[in-house]
């Protein structure tokens, strides 16, 4: 493990000197192995070797697609919430959409909940006063990952705490 | 000239009937041609890939294939597992069709490697297959699912804590592909532009002077569809294409020539599960909902009849017939009970009408084709015989 770990720097080491990605130089990687099967492919053991390396290859194309379509397909539950939390005291009135969709007013105290798919999503509020006018307009890109649900706090939020999004309540 | 004549009759007799039933039936029902065209094209995407799933066996001489059932089951298996991940859009739809694959695989060699020990009787064989393969699939979802199967969504299970509900909403990828590429062809608005209707969705509209009301077409459903067809025709050109439509001819004479008979005939059902398998998924993306215990029963039956009303035989199928057969069975399935009701003033005995015309029809099919061959083999052996004296 200690070699391989040894390799895996050397490797990395070069990689950020040329500015290579890393997802780059695994399909070189990958591309270089099959073309060495390919001139190889002469000797029989070779031929077997490249038969069965283009089928292990398929099938981890397959699941990786799976994977990277699990990531950008996921519907998420964003839950709005617009509580008093830790020093942070609930806005009087909020407007929060989603990826420029339909948007969500949201009164002291009042907890909303919207939708969005793939990994992460754009959310805007607007926060309006006691007149209703817009005071503050907050654009954020938030990165959900693959957690299923989360919440935003709001009051967090508008309060500049980095640390706004929280833990779905289900 | 007779006999010519007859073998014609004999050869279009079930969609001659269908057609001349439709003929009365449509006026009768009073539906608009509009409404009939838009019934016909979502009908048309949504169950025109399980029926091309039927050629291939049809092709190896396997006759019409009841075990695509199994497919269906594991397009279904898909499904419930987006459902519960809550994976949307076309990346849930095609990340169902990655995961009922290997399954379909699986059912398929299994189902292949049980019609080699049933030659000549795979129809039978693969529809009790198909009842088999139904328990099995349903210990897994009514049993496992939940307990051993990881399936966490509260909607998607029984109250109990285990097992998957009967109806399962299909809401995150209803009509994706179908309104993928949204069409609509309508008889009032501009021709070939991009207008935007409802919130910014854009749609094609074409115009048709003569047509009334408006038509949405699933284009990328119709795409896929017509993608498929190349691919069929192409596939007959292939070396295994050749090889299967050898098998269909004689497996004798096939074996002969060192076709690998019982091999060819495992990958002609893999492909036909795997097919159907990605075509229950097309089915039930129209639908928008997943009868986990009843969906998948219906699937053979309904395709299977679909085309031999277009005309095919358990040895002979085109891709026309699958199309024919699309249209004239729903559009019996469309018209039957209303025509019914107007006619009689009961739309049940429409809808009786239907079904028992529908089958009989199958049955005299099934029925046909069976006195055909016989005739043809009849025919092959007094060749062999030779002419001597009418004997």
């Amino acid at each position: 493990m200690e070699i391989l770990n040894e390799y895996w720097e050397i490797a990395r080491t070069f990689l950020d000197t040329w500015g290579v990605s890393y997802e780059l130089a695994g399909v070189i990687v990958l591309l270089a192995v099959w073309l060495l099967l390919y001139i190889l492919r002469g000797l029989r053991f070779f031929r077997f070797l490249m038969r069965w390396y283009q089928r292990i290859i398929v099938v981890a194309g397959l699941i990786a697609l799976g994977f990277w379509l699990f990531y950008v397909g996921r519907e998420h539950q964003i839950f709005l919430d617009n509580k008093a939390l830790n020093d942070y005291k609930p806005l009087e009135q909020v407007n929060v959409s989603i990826n420029g969709g339909e948007p969500e007013e949201l009164m002291a105290r009042d907890r909303g909940m919207k939708k969005s798919v793939g990994p992460e999503f754009e959310l805007k509020a607007e926060i309006l006063d006691e007149k209703g006018e817009v005071v503050n307009t907050i654009t954020r890109t938030v990165k959900i990952g693959c957690s299923k649900d989360i919440m935003i706090s709001l009051p967090m939020l508008a309060g500049g705490a980095e640390d706004f999004v929280l833990p779905s309540p289900r | 000239m007779i006999r010519k004549l007859f073998d014609i009759i004999a050869n279009n007799a079930v969609p001659a009937v269908f057609i001349i039933i439709s003929a009365f039936a449509i006026p009768l029902s009073g539906y608009s041609a509009s409404y009939l065209i838009q019934e016909m094209l979502t009908r048309i995407g949504r169950n025109s890939f399980l029926i091309l799933s039927l050629l291939i066996p049809i092709m190896a001489g396997m006759g019409l294939n009841f075990g695509m059932v199994l497919g269906a089951m594991a397009g279904q298996i898909g499904l419930l597992f987006i459902c519960d991940w809550g994976i949307v859009g076309i990346p849930g739809m095609v990340l169902a069709c990655l995961i009922g694959t290997p399954i379909a695989i699986v059912l398929g060699i299994f189902c292949g490697h049980v019609l080699n020990r049933a030659k000549g009787r795979e129809m039978v064989t693969s529809y009790i297959l198909g009842f088999f393969i139904n328990g099995v699939y349903q210990m897994v979802v009514l049993y496992l699912m939940g307990w051993i199967i990881p399936i966490t969504n509260p909607a998607l299970l029984l109250s109990r804590g285990y097992g998957v509900r009967n109806a399962v909403s299909l809401l995150g990828i209803r009509g994706v592909l179908d309104n993928l590429i949204p069409t609509i062809i309508t008889g009032t608005q501009g021709a070939g532009q991009f207008f935007n209707i409802n919130g910014g969705k854009s749609f094609i509209l074409v115009q048709l002077p003569f047509l009334e009301g408006a038509i949405r077409i699933p284009l990328a459903t119709l795409i896929v569809i017509g993608l498929f067809c190349i691919f069929i025709m192409w596939f007959r050109k292939t070396k295994l294409g050749q090889d299967m439509r050898a098998i269909g001819q004689s497996q004798a004479v096939a074996d002969s020539a060192g076709i690998p008979v019982n091999r060819t005939r495992i990958i002609a059902i893999v492909i036909s599960t795997v097919l159907a398998c990605y075509g229950q998924i097309i089915y039930l993306q129209n639908m928008g909902t997943l009868n986990t215990y009843n969906s998948h029963d219906q699937a053979g039956m309904f395709s299977i009849a679909a085309l031999l009303i277009g005309g095919a035989s358990v040895s002979r199928a085109t891709i026309a017939n699958v199309f024919a057969g699309v249209i004239l069975f729903h559009l019996m399935f469309i018209v039957a009970p209303v025509a019914g009701k107007n006619l009689i003033g009961d739309a049940q005995i429409g809808e009786y009408f239907r079904v028992f015309v529908s089958y009989g029809i199958i049955a005299i099919a099934l029925v046909l084709h069976a006195w055909r061959r016989n005739r043809e083999r009849e025919a092959a052996r007094r060749s062999l015989r030779g002419n001597k004296g009418g004997e």
